[in-house]
């Protein structure tokens, strides 16, 4: 088709492009907000009016402590919701889809339904909805405000596709474990745990990445300070009296990236592995 | 293969019916019965029937014109699919499994951004008067600064271009494995028979990866009728309402007008359509299933 | 509930005696986790005897304000002194945000802090909802921690028309003005004598300053969106209309102090009888005027930062408000910097102008709230304990010396309370403090939908996408809706 030349040069210039808001931002958190105003786009080692690499590393020594003081409570906030939410998740998810596949009891049939239907439901219409049950049950300004609305989101998501896993299990592999008279959970601990390990990662990442990602819901259910996540954090800084100050803010971007950063590198290769299975099929 | 049966099965499918049955169905039920009435917080709910929904269809002239962004937006959206589609087949094409998985990373590591920050970082540092947009103009010999985002005609095209090249997402992982899964076979035989290059991908590859195509395209249907976040980060609706979005708009009647009642009529709409969109994707895929 | 599922778990695995599941460890603990999330509200107000009080950024305790200097400590002390003497009072300071939906949803929810810092323009709107409370009655009172018992608390405040422009529609006081921010023009002075220029005397001078500045290649003034339809649509309104305000508004002549506030029932009988619409010729000059003096502004005006181009000496005029004035002094900028205020309009630059002087904004800066919060132990704010420890805190911050160690802490603010005096940095904005004060802001009396509207079409026609036929036809359009909108409520 193309040739090895053209091949690299292709994808090149889209990964460089995808990634050049992330190296603007990388750059100029190694200045200091004055040569940003000057000079928005110089990099940081140039010798441009008393820049260079020591005054970039200096700059950034600045930069990076009081963003990372600022962001601290956010980030820890924003990983105990998001971690709380795709573990949650998951195991809900991984035992009701047992619970329906490989499992009878009374009603079965019709208490599928309203989790089937409840793929359809557009979350991001519901929100004002949703606001209203949150403040009826109590829940604004907690960390179960934003916790249970994404285990639900994440646990229709999961039921659909674990549902569509355990179905693709071999059956006799099954059968022989139950021979042997093995339970329950026997037979999902041991038995169908490999084959869904890849689809689970799947749902935990993608659970976790929207959870970290989501914007609108903390900003709405959450006032208290203490409780804000990294997404209204991000705003607020650009809202409050340290919007000027944009060594600051790039280098609170960049910290804002890096723990999902070091969670796909490590993740993107189970995270591939449970698409290419066919979890996200139809 | 027989199933088990144990009695906390019950009792579990229940709990978790309803945790749903109070997040998903309750707001659902919700949005249909508060369209009724105009609710205004902290206010008694008041009971208007039809109001709400005649003042949506005739009075305002606001919902006409935010369908049609939203037509703007979704076909700009499924437009920017091919670029992931051809990522995904050049990456196959790759020969070493090391080079594949970096560029894999690559292209996915703009996808772990927070989306507040990428509008925010676009919005400073490339559509604001001193931003690299306007810097490349510069160099091309335009005289004034454009203000992007506050000027009408650009405002919507500036916060769809958020995330150019747009390679980066799910849709670039769903072609890949869709590509992983076609045999080698019926390359090898196309490529015997003379086809190769753009035409084995154009009239070999892309029929056999239909299921993946459907996919995004129902999944970046349903998604774009949806979000309205990079609007409301980046524009507030836009100079006037020139990107307000019906669901931005749904956003602005409830949060900052304070009418939940009318605001869950526009909701209603847009889940309508919704549905719509579902029922036809699904049949389109059943039909593709079937080939 | 974990120890039920740990049971059902191990009483499953009981059936297969020699192949006994080991449970992970980590299991009953993360169940029980789950669980304890699952019921728990998270609690955060309601502890008895609590103040949860938001300061507003200017005076955030353990911040330095637009990080400048050390952090300040002033309310920190002034709370600690509070509760050394109230026992069994506890503040605790919070940083909110001021965007609208928080109050639509915190406030109305009775979640916010029981003291807030919002502006007058966002309380006033929503006090028929029984939001905030009304303060008349400790304000006609002497405040307790004061030494005189001669005046009352509101009379211990100067500049009494800063606070009678922001009473409710119910004449009462919803908000205690903490200090004071007047606008001005600040500019470059060094550069302003190198060009030559005069200190401009009326309107049509002012503009030919400005048409020579931007010959010399500077930018002549940079001033921000809402700017331009907050504070200029005030100033520009009494600068047209002032002759007509013995027809328009009779009730304005009464004393300043007990004087209600307008109430939007009257702006909307002025318009059904003509005023505001398209016909209207002040209406239209007023507007037509706006966007002349907004050409002089740089092109993005709705995201470009003037602070900076003033700093960099791109631009000369930099016009917002004193609170700027410290800011600027910590950048320690290498040219001199004056004060400004607007000349006059004068026949020269329109034909219905009255040439009488700008008039001041008298804006208050920081205003604090009693939110509904602070009665929710009782339900009802004449019992309440708590309310009744909100209002001391609130006099015990505003009687001296507290208050000198709060405001003047920093040169920022203006003090507004009687006797203090103004810090040295602010001395230019004195003479402004002495000028008439504006009596109306005519647009903040309707509801948010109206002003959202206003900004909207304003923003367009300022920037040129729109013109003045077509921007006074939708604001008549936004005026017949607010008619509609107070019909239905």
């Amino acid at each position: 088709m193309l040739n090895r030349f053209w091949r690299h040069a292709v994808l090149a210039l889209l990964a460089l492009l995808g990634l050049a808001p992330l190296v603007l931002v990388l750059n100029n958190s190694f200045r200091t907000t004055a040569a940003i105003y000057s000079h928005p786009f110089a990099p940081f080692f140039s010798g441009q009016k008393g820049e260079g690499l020591l005054a970039g590393l200096g700059a950034a020594g600045l930069n990076y402590p009081r963003a990372f003081h600022e962001l601290a409570p956010y980030l820890i906030n924003t990983v105990w919701v998001c971690g709380v939410s795709s573990v949650a998740t998951v195991v809900i998810s991984v035992l009701l889809a047992f619970v329906f596949r490989m499992g009878t009891f009374p009603g079965k049939r019709w208490l599928e339904v309203p989790f089937r239907l409840a793929l359809l439901v557009p979350g991001a219409l519901l929100i004002i909805p949703t606001y209203l049950v949150v403040k009826q049950l109590g829940l604004l300004n907690s960390y179960a405000g934003l916790i249970l609305p994404y285990t639900v989101g994440g646990l229709i998501f999961g039921f659909f596709i674990l549902s569509g896993a355990m179905a693709t299990f071999p059956r006799e592999l099954v059968e022989a474990a139950q021979m042997d008279g093995a339970g329950p959970w026997f037979c999902l601990w041991q038995v169908l745990r490999p084959h869904l390990v890849p689809t689970c990662t799947v749902l935990g990442l993608m659970t976790f990445l929207g959870s970290w990602n989501n914007f609108l819901w903390p900003y709405l259910v959450n006032s208290d300070p203490s409780l804000h996540v990294i997404s209204s954090g991000l705003f607020f800084l650009n809202d409050t009296d340290t919007a000027g100050d944009l060594g600051l803010l790039y280098a609170a971007y960049v910290l804002s990236i890096l723990p999902l950063a070091v969670l796909f590198f490590l993740g993107t290769k189970y995270f591939v592995q449970g698409l290419s299975a066919g979890a996200v099929k139809e | 293969m027989r199933t088990y049966r144990a009695f906390w099965f019950l009792p579990w499918v229940v709990i978790c019916l309803s945790l749903v049955a109070v997040f998903v169905w309750t707001p659902m039920f919700w949005l249909l019965q508060k369209s009724f009435y105009a609710y205004s917080l902290g206010e008694a709910p008041r009971w208007v029937g039809w109001q709400n929904f005649i003042e949506c269809f005739s009075a305002d002239p606001l919902i006409p014109a935010s369908f049609r962004l939203l037509g703007i937006v979704m076909v700009f959206q499924m437009a920017t699919k091919v670029v992931p589609l051809l990522a995904a087949r050049i990456l196959y094409g790759l020969s070493s499994e090391k080079t594949r998985h970096a560029y894999r990373a690559l292209f996915l590591l703009p996808w772990v951004i927070p989306g507040v920050a990428v509008q925010l970082i676009w919005l400073q540092l490339i559509y604001s008067d001193y931003g690299l947009l306007n810097r490349i103009l510069g160099w091309g010999g335009q005289g004034a600064p454009v203000a992007w985002l506050s000027d009408p005609t650009y405002a919507l095209g500036a916060v769809l271009l958020v995330g150019f090249p747009f390679v980066s997402g799910l849709e670039l992982l769903l072609f890949y494995a869709g590509l992983s899964r076609l045999p080698d076979s019926v390359r090898e035989a196309a490529a015997l028979d003379g086809c190769r290059g753009w035409r084995r991908f154009l009239w070999v590859e892309l029929p056999l990866l239909k299921p993946e195509i459907a996919t995004v395209i129902s999944l970046t249907l349903i998604s774009s009728i949806q979000t309205y976040e990079n609007v409301l980060v980046m524009t507030n609706g836009g100079p006037g309402f020139s990107t307000a979005l019906p669901g931005f708009l749904m956003y602005l009647q409830a949060f900052v007008y304070g009418r939940f009642g009318y605001a869950c009529v526009i909701g209603l709409m847009l889940f309508l359509v919704i549905l719509a969109l579902v029922y036809v994707t699904r049949r389109w895929e059943a039909r593709i299933h079937a080939e | 509930m974990s120890r039920v599922f740990c049971v059902c778990i191990l009483s499953s695995s009981r059936r297969i005696p020699h192949k006994k599941v080991v449970m992970k460890s980590w299991f009953s603990p993360l169940s029980a986790w789950v669980c304890l999330f699952l019921v728990l509200p998270g609690a955060v107000w309601g502890e008895a005897g609590l103040i949860r009080f938001c300061p507003g950024f200017i005076y955030y305790p353990g911040r330095s304000p637009l990080g400048t200097g050390t952090p300040q400590d002033g309310f920190t002390e002034v709370a600690r002194s509070f509760e050394e003497q109230e026992s069994g009072v506890r503040i605790r300071f919070e940083m909110v945000p001021g965007s609208r939906e928080y109050f639509l949803t915190q406030v109305a929810n009775g979640t916010s802090p029981e003291i807030l810092q919002v502006n007058a323009e966002e309380v006033l709107p929503d006090i028929r909802k029984g939001w905030y409370l009304p303060l008349d009655e400790w304000l006609n009172r002497p405040n307790p921690f004061a030494g005189s018992t001669r005046e009352t608390w509101l009379e211990s405040f100067g500049y009494p028309d800063v606070y009678a422009k922001r009473r409710g529609e119910d004449g009462k006081v919803y908000t205690i003005c903490y200090d004071i921010n007047e606008t001005a023009i600040f500019y470059n002075r060094t550069r302003w004598r190198e060009l030559g220029l005069p200190i401009p005397r009326t309107w049509a001078e002012f503009l030919s300053c400005m048409d020579r500045i931007r010959q010399a290649g500077y930018q002549p003034i940079n001033t921000g969106l809402d700017f331009h339809v907050d504070w200029n649509l005030d100033l520009f309104f009494d600068q047209l209309y002032f002759s007509e305000y013995p027809q328009m508004f009779p009730r304005l002549a009464q004393p300043g102090a007990a004087r209600p506030n307008l109430t939007g029932r009257e702006i909307l009988e002025l318009f059904r009888q003509g005023y505001f619409q398209a016909s209207d010729p002040r209406f239209r000059e007023m507007w037509r005027l706006i966007r002349e003096f907004r050409d002089y502004a740089p092109r993005d005006i709705q995201h470009s930062d003037p602070f900076r181009d003033f700093l960099g000496e791109k631009c000369l005029m930099f016009w917002n408000s004193s609170f700027f004035a410290y800011r600027l002094e910590t950048m320690k900028p290498s040219f001199e910097i004056g004060i400004l205020y607007p000349p006059p309009i004068t026949r020269e630059s329109s034909s219905l102008a009255t040439g009488i002087p700008f008039a001041s904004l008298g804006g208050a800066g920081t205003q604090y709230a009693v939110a509904k919060s602070a009665w929710a132990d009782t339900g009802n704010p004449r019992t309440s304990p708590q309310v009744a420890s909100v209002i001391r805190f609130l006099q015990w911050i505003t009687s001296e010396p507290r208050y000198s160690r709060v405001v003047a802490e920093r040169p920022m603010m203006i003090p507004i309370l009687r006797g203090i005096p103004m810090p040295s940095l602010l001395q230019d904005f004195a003479p402004i403090l002495e000028r008439r004060t504006v009596p109306i802001r005519w647009y903040s009396l309707f509801d948010l939908r109206f002003r959202d509207n206003l900004r909207r079409n304003a923003e367009l026609y300022l920037n040129g996408f729109m013109g003045l036929e077509e921007f006074l036809k939708t604001q008549e359009g936004n005026f017949r809706q607010a008619e509609t909108s107070r019909q239905e409520s």
